[in-house]
């Protein structure tokens, strides 16, 4: 009886956290690119996470670059709720300076950004938006490379995030 | 009848025709700072008789941000599985016919997946930066959509010389 007990209250609590990972998939990746060739280089990746909580379940993966090196964003995410056209859903990516590495509050979107776009459309099973964009952070500091959904008429949003750590050129 | 009401009619008449010609309504927008251009759709059909594109000015290093809207004409007809595909590529002069190769050169590039009904759209609005001068062809078409539901695909584009 216990035992049973125990895997009820387990998957009750699991349960909620599993359909929350299933509405959207998120491959977010950036990639170095070789300053001569402009070939993809080394990358660092994350999938998707819930808000809320803020920041999400998951510690974001952390990229160091050297300030002014060329750099992309790629992300795809695919629309996984399979119960219907959600209308007006919004994705929206970013690249923002943040104050700290890992911090779980989001910086103020109104100062300029690096670089940053959204794009606004029905959502219907599997549907997909992607985007590859090249850029370069020319300050050192701590910046935060977020893709995100909006408006997905749900109790959570589903989101990537990747810190960077931008250093010093030598 | 005038020559002007005449050549109003014509001008009428064309217009329907070229607006019914096309399946797709694309409303394209290029922006940096104050200065801007935009497009509108047309046919991206082969060897179609294209008219120049509008061409835009800026700096190298200086932030732009492209916009775009997409709707269907025709109310009644609902096309499926289309792919919205937009990119900012290097070419090597503006104004050239030949749509460069997206191998390399490409400073952004986006694609949507969706179904567009009567009431459906795509918009978007990106911003980033041309760090290196030269001549970019910013372009935003339809994929696919001529495998379903109508008889070729659509686009709008824009140059922007970067000085």
């Amino acid at each position: 009886m216990k035992s049973f007990c125990w895997f009820a209250c387990a998957a009750l609590f699991w349960l909620p956290l599993t359909a929350r990972a299933e509405h959207a998939r998120i491959d977010l990746q950036l990639i170095h690119i070789d300053p001569v060739t402009g070939a993809d280089g080394d990358a660092v990746g994350a999938t998707a996470d819930t808000e809320p909580p803020a920041g999400g379940f998951n510690e974001r993966p952390v990229a160091k670059v050297q300030a002014g090196e060329p750099l992309v964003l790629q992300f795809v995410l695919t629309n996984k709720y399979p119960h219907g056209v959600l209308k007006d859903v919004t994705v929206r990516y970013y690249v923002v300076r943040e104050d700290k590495l890992g911090q779980k509050s989001l910086p103020d979107l109104s100062k300029a950004t690096v670089t940053e776009g959204k794009f606004t459309q029905n959502f219907k099973p599997d549907c997909r938006v992607g985007s590859r964009v090249a850029f370069k952070i020319t300050e050192p500091g701590f910046y935060l490379l977020r893709v995100e959904t909006l408006n997905t008429d749900s109790d959570h949003e589903h989101f990537s995030a990747i810190d960077i750590q931008v250093e010093k050129a030598p | 009848m005038s020559r002007f009401l005449f050549g109003f009619i014509v001008f009428i008449g064309a217009t329907a025709a070229a607006a019914a010609a096309e399946p797709f309504a694309i409303d394209l927008e290029v922006r940096s700072g104050k200065a801007s251009q935009t497009a509108h759709a047309q046919s991206a059909v082969p060897d179609a008789e294209l008219p120049k594109r509008p061409v835009l000015e800026i700096k190298a290093g200086d932030r732009v941000t492209v916009k775009w809207k997409m709707t269907t004409t025709d109310p009644t007809t609902k096309i499926e599985n289309v792919t919205v595909h937009f990119f900012a590529v290097k070419e090597e002069m503006a104004g050239q016919k030949a749509v460069p190769k997206l191998t390399q050169g490409v400073t952004a590039e986006s694609a949507c997946t969706l179904d567009f009904g009567p009431k459906e759209r795509n918009e978007a609005e990106l911003t980033f930066t041309l760090e290196a001068p030269g001549s970019y062809l910013f372009r935003v078409e339809t994929l696919g959509a001529s495998a379903v539901a109508v008889d070729h695909e659509d686009f709008a584009a824009i140059d922007v010389i970067a000085h």
